[in-house]
């Protein structure tokens, strides 16, 4: 970004993927994963993007969840925001509920799973 | 009649009375025509290093070849082989493929060096291979052209089996030819192998192309080849590089 500055990379960036066009890449479910500083940046040109599934089948938030980008303790407010439907929609990529996905990878992620469960703790007893 | 025909006449009807013909005179001729053999691949060697301004059909060139195989090794004042010279001008670029399929049968450069196609310049800090030089070599005044030739003549030694997907890695084409003038070569190498893109030495590519330009044409030509190849990836934008930074945040 300082090579060139942030206005003329953005250009740069949108000259090859066109501003919310039609056959949109799923780049916001990126951003979070590799670069989740620049979720606004990307967010503002592509808001299209959030409504989209990815390769693994997965809506933004759960690409968010999923990349471990996001934690109970820096950023409560993404697990509180999660509607009822979401706390039990299982992830397509690990077909895991999201406490589960928030259980594994390389840092679990205690906070979150303790909650998530809490909102609904049938899931603990319900997994196929 | 011109003198190559007389010679040819003489050297015919000599060859036929060889057995009765006085032996001190038969080695004198056969000296004679040692001399003259002596200098045909020097003759014939110049002319091949010329090919840019000689244009000859490649089927003239072809039979050229074949009269006179060694000239194919014929090293000008330069220390370079006739192939190496074609890779310099993009007027003589088409004629590499028949160097190179000629190359292999006469052994040029020697056994590993694919008809000369793996022969390195002998001289510069940064020895490149005719390889290297074919997907790097550029006319900024006439871009498209060139890029054209020079694509055309790797699809030819692809087709002859004399250029592999291997290659890119091993002699980081896809690095050379990253930039706007050889732009038909690097997204036809990147085709061949779009895995290749991902990494330069071990390091994010994509990394490399935005470092040392005054402007974002090569990093454009990068993404959005990239994004055709990994759009899941979203055109490896996001990748890091050893130190874990990001592209957009490192340089």
């Amino acid at each position: 970004m300082n090579t060139f500055g942030n206005d003329v990379t953005f250009g740069a960036i949108e000259q090859c993927i066109p501003l919310d066009g039609a056959g949109q890449l799923p780049i916001l479910h990126r951003v979070v994963e590799h670069a989740p500083q620049y979720s606004n940046e990307f967010g503002m040109r592509y808001p299209s993007a959030m409504f989209l599934r990815d390769n693994n089948g997965r809506v933004l938030y759960q690409a968010e969840l999923a990349s471990g980008n996001r934690t109970f303790g820096q950023d409560s407010m993404f697990f509180l925001r999660m509607s009822d439907e979401q706390v039990r929609e299982i992830d397509p990529g690990t077909d895991l509920y999201p406490f589960m996905v928030a259980a594994s990878g390389e840092t679990s992620d205690l906070s979150a799973v303790y909650y998530l469960l809490r909102r609904n703790p049938c899931l603990v007893g319900t997994r196929i | 009649m011109d003198a190559m025909d007389e010679l040819y006449y003489a050297l015919r009807a000599l060859r036929s009375e060889k057995k009765s013909l006085d032996r001190e005179f038969l080695n004198d001729v056969k000296d004679l025509f040692t001399k003259t053999m002596e200098g045909l691949p020097e003759t014939t060697g110049e002319y091949l290093h010329n090919l840019h301004q000689k244009k000859p059909s490649k089927q003239t060139l072809k039979m050229m070849i074949d009269a006179v195989p060694s000239s194919l090794s014929y090293y000008n004042m330069r220390g370079e082989l006739p192939i190496q010279s074609a890779v310099r001008k993009s007027a003589s670029v088409a004629y590499i493929p028949l160097l190179a399929i000629e190359g292999v049968r006469y052994n040029v450069g020697g056994a590993d060096k694919r008809g000369g196609l793996h022969v390195e310049n002998s001289y510069g800090i940064d020895r490149r291979n005719v390889l290297k030089l074919l997907v790097k070599m550029r006319v900024a005044s006439n871009p498209e052209p060139d890029d054209m030739a020079c694509l055309n003549a790797i699809k030819e030694l692809k087709e002859s089996n004399l250029f592999h997907k291997q290659d890119i890695q091993d002699y980081d084409l896809l690095n050379f030819s990253c930039h706007t003038t050889t732009q038909l070569r690097f997204q036809y190498l990147a085709q061949m192998d779009p895995e290749g893109l991902k990494s330069y030495r071990w390091k994010p590519l994509i990394h490399r192309q935005i470092i040392g330009f005054d402007t974002t044409e090569v990093f454009q030509l990068f993404l959005a080849t990239a994004l055709k190849h990994h759009p899941d990836d979203t055109g490896l934008l996001f990748q890091t590089n050893d130190e874990g930074k990001q592209l957009l945040s490192a340089h």
